[in-house]
């Protein structure tokens, strides 16, 4: 079903320094969304969207195809748009896609993966160039109503062009492109790994579907990082409570066993893990990047306590010894998140931390027949580059409330589902602080609710950059279809951030305009 | 165990085949004639299977990882020596294992089926090690398999007693059939198309990749008609949406097969899909061997007897009963009182609103379930009217405290729901008869099925029958009907438990004294996950093999520490013990009256 999207924008006053608006680019809609990439294809430091799609073309039978599209030329006055530049068919045995310059042309191509090989594909004609074969890829069959982005493309050695992290089934093996259009194989890494193996417990099998036969694997995702200040990339993942550095060696190989393991997830920090130990657990959204600038990574670690119903931010700034032991600083919220985010709030060059929450300490209030709600609240802590620490208080707070329905909307609803098809919509929603839309270099504030509104609310750092505050009225707003499928880029390269929302059918893209 | 390299692999299993010698500890018990064994395997393994592999009759241990095969041979003195390993992830990726001697030769040969056709592997006494057999079909273009799994994919499809198999490609499998010791293939379905899942996550460490590949299983009943010819029915589970299973080619005739609610459905305009709360029960009330069905949808129930001829939803019900108004309706059919017909319990429940859930967070929740009993007198086949009734009050207290304790919680129901874990049955004396195995106070016991007693027979224990075999039905209503009002809370909702598993745990020995006793660790006795009886050792008398919980944080070394191996303990069967449980059982045959 394709729903409409509503696109508005209610501009600032007139004559108001920090006027925006939003304009509104639905791309499709497509019978199917198969997947998307936004890279930027020919150069201009624009993001050019790519859409995987499938058509019906008989009762049974898809056929797959790549959209490419190209901002339009800007014109005065008129609003921003995309065209489309290419439609490429793409063939039945495809897995999965990419973009990535890996023939060395100075321009990205589409990057075609099969269950054996890798393909790039030259966007404006179409023509395939295997650039690996007898691989085995992780996805060894095509998925009906998916094909995957692969966006594990990096200039790994730093010889400007791009590299491969290439997934199989149960390693990443890494690729140099040390000549254009050539990939040399430079080891193989793997952090944390699982197939979907016989259940331990009599109770397990049990409850494991009779009707088919069912195989799968899955691998926790690497991310690049300098671990030891060397200036090279390394690769970091995550296995159970571990984190896992593969340093890059002087060639720009990998081995295939870590350099170094940190323990960075603490004594009982996954919740029920007694009580379901042969569980697979996805890792916890930990944050990497080089907070106090030592050319180290260093790490933030969620873990929530189901005891206390707290959270707590255990933060490990790397030192010339490594990770330490021990998190450096921990921070304990009254409340649960779990997807903190290490970003320069107040545009120091500085990374700090912020982290919507669920106002556990609040539910309490929910005994009192008055309260019909539960908060949530935006906490931002600012890194201090002269004390070596985060703030021990929130610098910035931002509540929100979710009203309850009645009990008559309740049964509304309740009627609704009887008579229509079960939605399988999750309730979606979301409190961000990872955009910049304005343009000033101090993050905003995003918030959409499970209603579909969209408001952003301008970040101020204060004189010193040190007094953070969030405005009370919205900087922005608009009216979208509530997705937790949204993503914050910068598709213009203007300097303002943008959104992208990914619907059933089409991509909108919410591109944040003076 | 993925990711690793080969050298780490071998390092591995030259590990577990350290531990498997050396973690075994002979206990030779000369008066209660059984060996104990300590193992510890592969907890995240693809399958673990006890197969003659080589030329004696003893089973051997095969252990599936996600890419190897390792063959644990058993040894004269029981124990199992290190593993002969059988590397498949190169080669084959992945694949379905299965075993059988199709040779004839006594020994069991490994079967894989994989993308390409079904290899063979089998263990060559010569040179001590397993070798390729050739293989039962190859050159196809099947399916991707993303590791190795056991399954059950040699079976009898065309009722001759001989092993088949099913070779499953997109949208249809092809059959082979095993005659005079070769496999043909006899027939190709369509099928299901088969499922795939695939995920990149996103490019951070807390995402995953993951893919996921589900293919219909074949499940068939072969059945002789009577010209003689065969039939092949489909069973659930594997047929298109929407469609029956179709005959492509070959030599089987397919009934087609069809929803068999779908006419009852579109009489009364219920859609799948939007459906909730409609249940439906296929099981014989009125006890003429035939099923019957028993539909509930809102505020009714349906009752269709079945014959021999089927269903006909055109007519009008054998019997419709209305409810008073609910918000939901379960029911379940259990004896209520001792003759041989299931009996009706309906619970009828109100389904919290959000905003009193949100507030259950704070303050708990409190609802009641109200229950009714319909006795099944056959006028027509329910009472019309409730013949029991009882009301439970359930207590919930306020969810936020219940979070911070749901581990113990958890912890505390896995321990009460532990002895059911901890029964199996066997053949311990062999003499051909099914024997009953529990945990209990700190012991193995052992009872014996003897002549002059009922049979003891656990695959019923499990199912309906236990309950009238054994007086059930006084455990129903003493649960369900012994007050008119019930409080549940969290505590005496575990006390329940334990009464009505206390109850099963008598009902399944039915009240005897045990032949055998063989003493078990009280802490190992606390882990039991599963019990299994295999004759290991070739002596025609059922060997037990007891699968282990880890033992609890406090108790392990590194609390913190994953948890790679599953711990098992092996009782051997010894010749002694042939002259124990047959004079314990020659006893109590000779008291007067058997001992029930």
């Amino acid at each position: 079903m394709i729903r409409a999207l509503l696109a508005a924008l209610l501009a600032l006053p007139a004559g108001s320094a920090h006027a925006a608006r939003f304009e509104s680019i639905e791309l499709g809609p497509q019978d199917v969304l198969l997947g998307f990439a936004l890279a930027d294809l020919d150069g201009d430091k624009r993001v050019d969207p790519v859409i995987a799609a499938a058509r019906k073309v008989g009762p049974d039978a898809r056929e797959r195809f790549l959209n490419v599209y190209r901002p339009a030329p800007a014109v005065e006055g008129k609003p921003y748009a995309y065209a489309l530049a290419r439609e490429l068919r793409v063939p039945d045995d495809v897995v999965a896609f990419g973009v990535a310059d890996l023939l060395g042309k100075g321009k990205a191509q589409l990057v075609y993966f099969t269950a054996r090989s890798v393909f790039a594909v030259d966007p404006e004609t179409g023509t395939p160039t295997r650039v690996l074969e007898n691989e085995r890829v992780f996805a060894p069959l095509a998925a009906p109503d998916v094909l995957p982005a692969w966006n594990g493309f990096d200039d790994l050695d730093g010889d400007g062009r791009a590299d491969l992290l290439l997934p199989g089934l149960n390693a990443y093996r890494v690729y140099l492109q040390r000549q254009p259009g050539k990939l040399t194989s430079a080891g193989q890494v793997v952090a944390g790994s699982s197939f979907r193996h016989d259940p331990a417990t009599r109770r397990l099998r049990r409850m494991r579907d009779q009707t088919s036969f069912t195989t799968g694997r899955s691998m926790n995702r690497l991310t690049l990082a300098d671990v030891n200040g060397d200036g090279k990339t390394d690769l970091i993942g995550v296995k159970d409570k571990d984190l896992l550095a593969f340093t890059q060696r002087p060639d720009g190989s990998y081995a295939s066993e870590p350099s170094s393991k940190f323990r960075l997830i603490g004594p009982r920090g996954i919740p029920f893990e007694d009580l379901a130990v042969d569980a697979v657990r996805p890792p916890p959204n930990i944050e990497s990047g080089d907070v106090d600038k030592n050319g180290r990574a260093d790490f933030v670690v969620p873990e929530i306590d189901v005891r206390e119903l707290v959270m707590r931010l255990r933060i490990f700034l790397a030192s010339a010894t490594g990770v330490p032991e021990q998190p450096s600083q921990i921070l304990k919220l009254s409340s649960i998140g779990d997807e903190p985010e290490l970003i320069d709030i107040n545009g120091d060059g500085f990374l700090d931390i912020g982290v919507g929450t669920v106002r556990t300490d609040r539910l309490l209030s929910l005994a009192q027949p008055s309260v019909k709600s539960i908060d949530f609240t935006y906490y931002g802590f600012l890194y201090r580059p002269s004390e070596k620490r985060f703030s021990t208080r929130p610098d910035i707070t931002r509540d929100v409330s979710y009203d309850l329905p009645d009990e008559k909307e309740e049964e509304e609803e309740r009627r609704r589902l009887e008579t229509e098809e079960e939605d399988d919509d999750e309730p979606a929603g979301f409190l961000r602080l990872g955009g910049d839309f304005d343009g000033d270099g101090v993050k905003d504030l995003a918030l959409l609710r499970a209603t579909g509104d969209l408001s952003i609310y301008r970040g101020d750092a204060g004189k010193d950059r040190m007094s953070p505050s969030l405005a009370s009225e919205p900087l922005l707003e608009a009216k979208v279809e509530a997705t937790n499928d949204a993503w914050i880029q910068d598709l213009d390269a203007d300097g303002r951030s943008d959104f992208v929302f990914r619907h059933e059918g089409s991509l909108t893209l919410l591109v944040s305009r003076k | 165990m993925t990711g690793r390299s080969t050298a780490t692999r071998a390092i591995v299993c030259g590990l577990l085949g350290a531990l498997l010698l050396e973690a075994l500890p002979l206990r030779a018990r000369a008066d209660d004639g059984y060996r104990q064994l300590e193992l510890e395997v592969e907890r995240r393994r693809s399958g673990l299977l006890f197969v003659r592999f080589d030329a004696d009759a003893r089973r051997d241990m095969l252990v599936g990882t996600d890419s190897e095969i390792r063959v644990h041979l058993q040894k004269p003195d029981g124990t199992y020596a290190a593993p002969l390993v059988l590397d498949l992830g190169k080669d084959l990726g992945g694949g379905m294992f299965d075993t059988a001697d199709f040779d004839g030769d006594k020994r069991e040969e490994l079967y894989v089926l994989h993308a390409t056709g079904v290899d063979c592997f089998a263990f060559d006494p010569a040179t001590q090690k397993i070798v390729r057999g050739k293989p039962l079909l190859e050159g196809q273009r099947g399916l991707p398999y993303l590791h190795l799994a056991s399954e059950d994919f040699l079976r009898d499809l065309d009722g001759d007693g001989d092993d088949d198999f099913a070779f499953p490609l997109e949208g249809r499998v092809h059959i082979y059939t095993q005659e005079k010791g070769a496999f043909v293939k006899r027939g190709q379905a369509e099928v299901d198309r088969t499922q795939v899942r695939t995920s990149a996550g996103e490019r951070d460490l807390g995402s995953r990749l993951q893919t996921r590949i589900e293919v219909p299983r074949f499940e068939t009943e072969p059945l002789i008609d009577p010209e003689g010819q065969v039939e092949v029915r489909l069973g659930s589970g594997v047929l298109r949406s929407g469609d029956s299973a179709a005959l492509l080619a070959g030599d089987f005739t397919l009934r087609k097969k069809t929803d068999p609610l779908a006419t009852f459905r579109a009489k009364r305009g219920i859609k799948p899909g939007v459906d909730g709360g409609f249940q439906s029960i296929l099981q014989d009330l009125d006890d003429d061997g035939i099923n019957d069905y028993t539909i509930v949808f809102q505020n009714r129930i349906w009752v269709y007897k079945g014959t021999r001829e089927g269903f006909d939803f055109d007519r009008s019900p054998d019997q419709l009963l209305k409810v008073a108004a609910a918000d939901r309706l379960a029911v379940v059919l259990l004896p209520l009182n001792a003759d041989a017909r299931p009996d009706l319990i309906l619970f009828k429940y109100e389904v919290p609103s959000v905003a009193r859930l949100a507030a259950a967070l704070a303050i708990g929740l409190r609802t009641e379930i109200e229950i009714l009993g319909y006795y099944n007198d056959g006028k027509p086949v329910f009472s019309r009217k409730p013949d029991e009734r009882s009301t439970f009050v359930v207590r919930v207290p306020p969810i936020l405290r219940l979070i911070g304790e749901i581990e113990e919680i958890g912890l505390e129901f896995q321990e009460i729901l532990r002895p059911m874990q901890s029964v199996a049955s066997g053949d311990f004396d062999g003499d051909g008869r099914d024997d009953v195995l529990r945990v209990s106070a700190g012991n193995l016991e052992i009872y014996l099925t003897t002549e002059g007693e009922p049979p003891i027979d656990l695959g019923a224990a499990r199912s309906r029958e236990l309950l009238r075999a054994y007086g059930g039905h006084e455990l129903v209503r003493k649960a369900l009907f012994d007050r008119e009002r019930r409080d549940i809370t969290l505590e005496s909702s575990m006390s329940l438990l334990r009464e009505v598993i206390d109850g099963l745990q008598t009902a399944i020995v039915a009240n005897r004294a045990p032949s055998l006793k063989l003493p078990i660790a009280a802490a190992t006795g606390k882990r039991v996950d599963q019990i299994l009886s295999e004759d290991l050792n070739g002596d025609g008398r059922g060997d037990i093999v007891v699968f282990l919980d880890p033992p609890p944080r406090e108790e392990r070394a590194d609390p913190e520490a994953p948890i790679e191996t599953q711990s098992l303990r092996i009782w051997l069967s010894e010749p002694g013990v042939d002259t124990k449980l047959r004079s314990a059982a020659s006893e109590k045959a000779a008291q007067p009256g058997g001992s029930r």
